[in-house]
Formats: C-alpha cells, structure tokens, sequence
C-alpha cells in the first residue's frame, strides 16, 4: 500500500459524491487533474443549485424553530445528504450550536456527504471533542478519505484530539490519504513518542513498511528523526 | 473506440447544466454517456430526497408549528 495518487483522491470524492462505486468511474483516470476536479466542482454546484431553495428554506426552518427541535429535524427529517448540503447555507454560529446537539453517528454520515473546503469556517469553529467524536466514528465506519479531508482543514486542538481517540492503525490509513504534507508533518509532530513507536509497531505489523517510508520521506527533519528514535525508517 | 471528433457531451452537459471540462470529449462515447446517467441519477436521488425529507419534517414537528412550518418549507 502506498500513498494515494491526487487522481485516485479525486476519483474517490467523485464517487462519494455521486454514490457509485469508484470502479465505475475509471474511465476518466486518464483525465488532467484539473479537469476532474473541475468536474466534481461543477457536479457539485450542480446538485446544490438544484436543491438551494429547498436547503435555504430548511436553514430558515433551523432558525424559526427550537434549537433541540432543528436537530430532530435534521436527523429524522432531512438526513445526512440534504443536512450537508443546508450546512452550506445556515450561520456558522448556528450550525454550530446544532452539531453539537447531534449524535456522532449522524455527523459523521454528515461529514460523509460535505466538502469540507466549503464548510471550514464551520469546521474550525466546532469544538475539538465533537471533532474527535465524529473522527472515531469516521474510523469505525472505514471512511478514511472523510477523515483524511476533514483532518486537512480542522484546528490544531481539533486535530490531536482526533489522533488521540483512534487507533494506530486509523491513523495509518488517514496518512496514506492525506494530501497536504505540512498537515502530515503536524499529524506526526501531535504524536508522542509511545505512540509514533505504536505507529511503527502497526506499520510492521500489517506490512506497511513501504508506506511508513514513503510518509517518513514527506516530513519534516526533525520528525524523520523522531520517527527514527523509535525504529521506524529515517526518510533517506 | 474514440470518436476522431470527440465524444458527443450533450448529455453530459444537459446534466451538469453547463459544459464539462472539454478533455471529457477525450473518452469513449459510452463513457461519457455513463457517466451523464450516474449524474442524472444523482439528481433525481436529491429531488426525491427533498419530496421525502418534507413529509417526513412535516410529520415531527409538533402540531402548533406545523402550520408556519409548511408555510416555510412548501414553496
């Protein structure tokens, strides 16, 4: 295993965003990198174009109504795809409020259907437990490109939060995906050194090695030789 | 096989409502024309969703709102 392409993290979000199974779309693995994100933005914009009357009358729901009964409303009425997308048109303050009166589970099925670029101003405003919460969930559903695209965008206290309430093995699986090698280095750096040595250990364990050393060659000097200290490779 | 002039991105564009990158007209025609069905049916999953999510809203909401609620919700 090793790091994802950019094309392969652009074909996933694609897939994500229009629920089919990424096989379907190979066809367009050969295609510029710009033109596939291009196209996920179009498609995208599409479908919120499509919906925005409906999601801004929903966002306007949420702010003529309770606050407890505006989650209800959007876990047991609108569910994850169309609360996503409402997201994108309600205050921050207020979506914030709401988040933290929904389970877990919901946001992050929530979280599943968002790009989190659109919503970053929400996303660092949420505190960092639910932040981490919604991470755990992401982690036991699998879902390591969210986690990976939600870890690129979230506060410093939101992202080692995250890494502390999943596993070694999550975090692994997160790294492989991440794109920015700065967030890398920070993923890294949050880490102690019991559980970088833990990282080592998971890498081994499940044969990872060649991905370890291809993110050891991504950071920073200074976590190269962290990473070193506990046995894992130098990025040489 | 690919056509020499490019694949036909009507469909596509009629889905996206706009054209899509022009490297698109690089793939093969039922590439392209699958690819206009999986957008078109994500569009028609949404619309379904928002008829859904309005009953289903419709039915929470406690009985004294419900009237400034459909006010809101229903165009």
């Amino acid at each position: 295993m090793s790091r994802a392409t950019p094309t392969e993290l652009e074909l996933l979000r694609l897939a994500r965003l229009l629920d089919v199974d990424t096989a379907r779309l190979a066809p367009l693995a050969d295609l510029p990198l710009e033109d596939l994100k291009a196209l996920r933005e179009q498609t995208a914009g599409r479908l919120f174009d499509e919906g925005e009357d409906a999601f801004r009358r929903a966002a306007h729901v949420a702010n003529l109504v309770p606050a407890a009964l505006a989650a209800k409303l959007a876990e047991h009425a609108l569910g994850p795809v169309l609360s996503a997308r409402t997201t994108e048109v309600i205050a921050v303050d207020k979506a914030a409020d709401l988040s933290s009166r929904l389970s877990p589970g919901f946001l992050a099925e929530v979280a599943m259907q968002i790009d989190p670029s659109v919503v970053d101003e929400l996303v660092t405003t949420m505190p960092p437990d639910v932040i981490a919460a919604v991470g755990e969930e992401l982690a036991t559903r699998q879902e390591w490109l969210v986690m990976a695209d939600f870890l690129g965008v979230i506060s410093t206290p939101a992202l080692e939060a995250t890494l502390h309430a999943v596993s070694a093995e999550a975090v692994l699986h997160v790294a492989q995906l991440l794109e920015d090698d700065d967030r890398l280095d920070e993923v890294v750096s949050l880490l102690d050194d019991d559980r970088l040595a833990g990282l080592v250990a998971t890498a081994e364990r499940t044969g990872q090695q060649d991905l370890l050393a291809e993110l050891a060659g991504a950071v920073s000097a200074d976590q190269q030789a962290r990473l070193a200290s506990v046995g894992g490779p130098d990025g040489s | 096989m690919t056509d020499p002039d490019g694949a036909d991105l009507a469909a596509l564009t009629d889905a996206l409502g706009s054209p899509p990158p022009p490297s698109l007209a690089t793939l093969d025609q039922p590439a392209v024309d699958d690819l206009a069905e999986v957008v078109q049916a994500a569009r028609r999953h949404q619309q379904q969703e928002m008829s859904r999510a309005i009953d289903d809203a419709l039915r929470i909401v406690p009985r004294p709102l419900r009237r400034v609620v459909r006010k809101v919700i229903i165009p």
